[in-house]
């Protein structure tokens, strides 16, 4: 260093400052390398989230639903109006948590938390907007009866999304390295989930099938 | 595979045995080609035990025999779509994914049709 330092005081002005500088923003550089790397490392996202299956066969997953075709046209309409109004939650709070900013910085926790605060929205929503669609007495037939309804069958896929996410993400967190790696695989869950609501309706069917004709032919509003 | 995934039914056991080793195949050195291959025989095979399993489920009168079979579909349903959506096929993701369901379903899921308490 001293010897550095006498090379120095021995150079006209305009080469001092030249060094100095050097030294300085060398030192700079140093303190701030994890910071500067971050910055330069910093990669576009390889994957398009909103190229995937969930947002772009939009018109497949709908002409699916619409082509459920059960023993009554009112009943066809009831589980079709039910499958479209859970696919349009699921998609808009797809959406709303793929353009969420703070992802970027987010840990593994926090993420976590985030992504079945999402889920518990999607539920909330489409239930939330059904109960207004068919009227309190189908609504709890339907969607809240506690041994045969749709949400108790289709909890099981809520919670197997939620395991899935959950331990996927903690036992291998090398597996997905990145936030668009995590969040595709979290939308794959979520088609997967809407494919397995279309099975998830012929068990709803199958299980109150006498008790709907009734209510259906009594409900005058229904849709 | 580990003791703590035998039930004690030696036919389950044993494909159970056989669907550990088929994860186990993600890993090994195949090209898209033939992890492709290995989806379909995991789907193939999943849905011959599966069918083993729901017999033996109404031979012993299994209480959550309904239950069982629903989670059954679910992971058919996954398999499906990752074998249907060849592209996004990464052996390590799938890995992760499948290991970890299946040891989950049989220390939690497949254990509770050898609990007495489960059976009618």
């Amino acid at each position: 260093m001293d010897t550095i330092i006498k090379l120095i005081e021995t150079l006209p002005l305009a080469w001092k400052i030249v060094m100095v500088s050097i030294i300085v923003i060398g030192n700079l550089v140093y303190l701030f390398r994890k910071q500067i790397i971050k910055i330069f490392k910093k990669k576009e996202p390889t994957i398009n989230l909103k190229e995937h299956k969930l947002f772009t066969e939009k018109s497949y997953l709908i002409h699916k639903i619409k082509m459920i075709s059960l023993d009554s046209e009112k009943k066809s309409k009831l589980f079709q109006q039910l499958l479209l109004i859970k696919y349009e939650a699921i998609r808009k709070h797809a959406i709303i948590l793929i353009e969420n900013k703070e992802l970027e910085n987010i840990s593994n926790k926090h993420f976590l938390a985030l992504i079945i605060k999402n889920m518990t929205t999607i539920v909330d929503e489409y239930n939330e907007q059904l109960k207004f669609k068919f009227g309190e007495e189908l609504f709890e037939m339907v969607m809240n009866h506690r041994e045969k309804g749709f949400n108790i069958i289709h909890e099981k896929t809520v919670t197997f999304i939620k395991s899935a996410v959950d331990e996927t993400f903690e036992s291998d967190h090398v597996v997905f390295t990145t936030i668009e790696d995590k969040m595709d695989f979290l939308l794959d869950l979520y088609y997967i989930a809407m494919k397995i609501a279309m099975t998830d309706i012929d068990i709803v069917y199958n299980n109150f099938n006498g008790d709907l004709t009734r209510l259906l032919k009594n409900c005058k509003n229904c849709f | 595979m580990k003791d703590k995934y035998k039930l004690g039914i030696d036919i389950i056991d044993e494909q159970h045995q056989k669907i550990f080793d088929l994860i186990e195949k993600l890993y090994e050195n195949i090209d898209k080609k033939g992890l492709e291959i290995i989806i379909n025989e995991l789907k193939r095979y999943s849905l011959y035990h599966f069918e083993t399993e729901e017999k033996y489920f109404n031979n012993i009168n299994f209480k959550l025999a309904v239950e069982h079979t629903q989670l059954h579909n679910i992971f058919i349903e996954t398999i499906d779509y990752y074998y249907e959506n060849s592209e996004k096929l990464n052996k390590k993701k799938l890995y992760a994914f499948l290991q970890t369901w299946i040891k989950k379903h049989i220390l939690i899921e497949d254990k509770k049709y050898t609990l007495k308490e489960n059976i009618e």
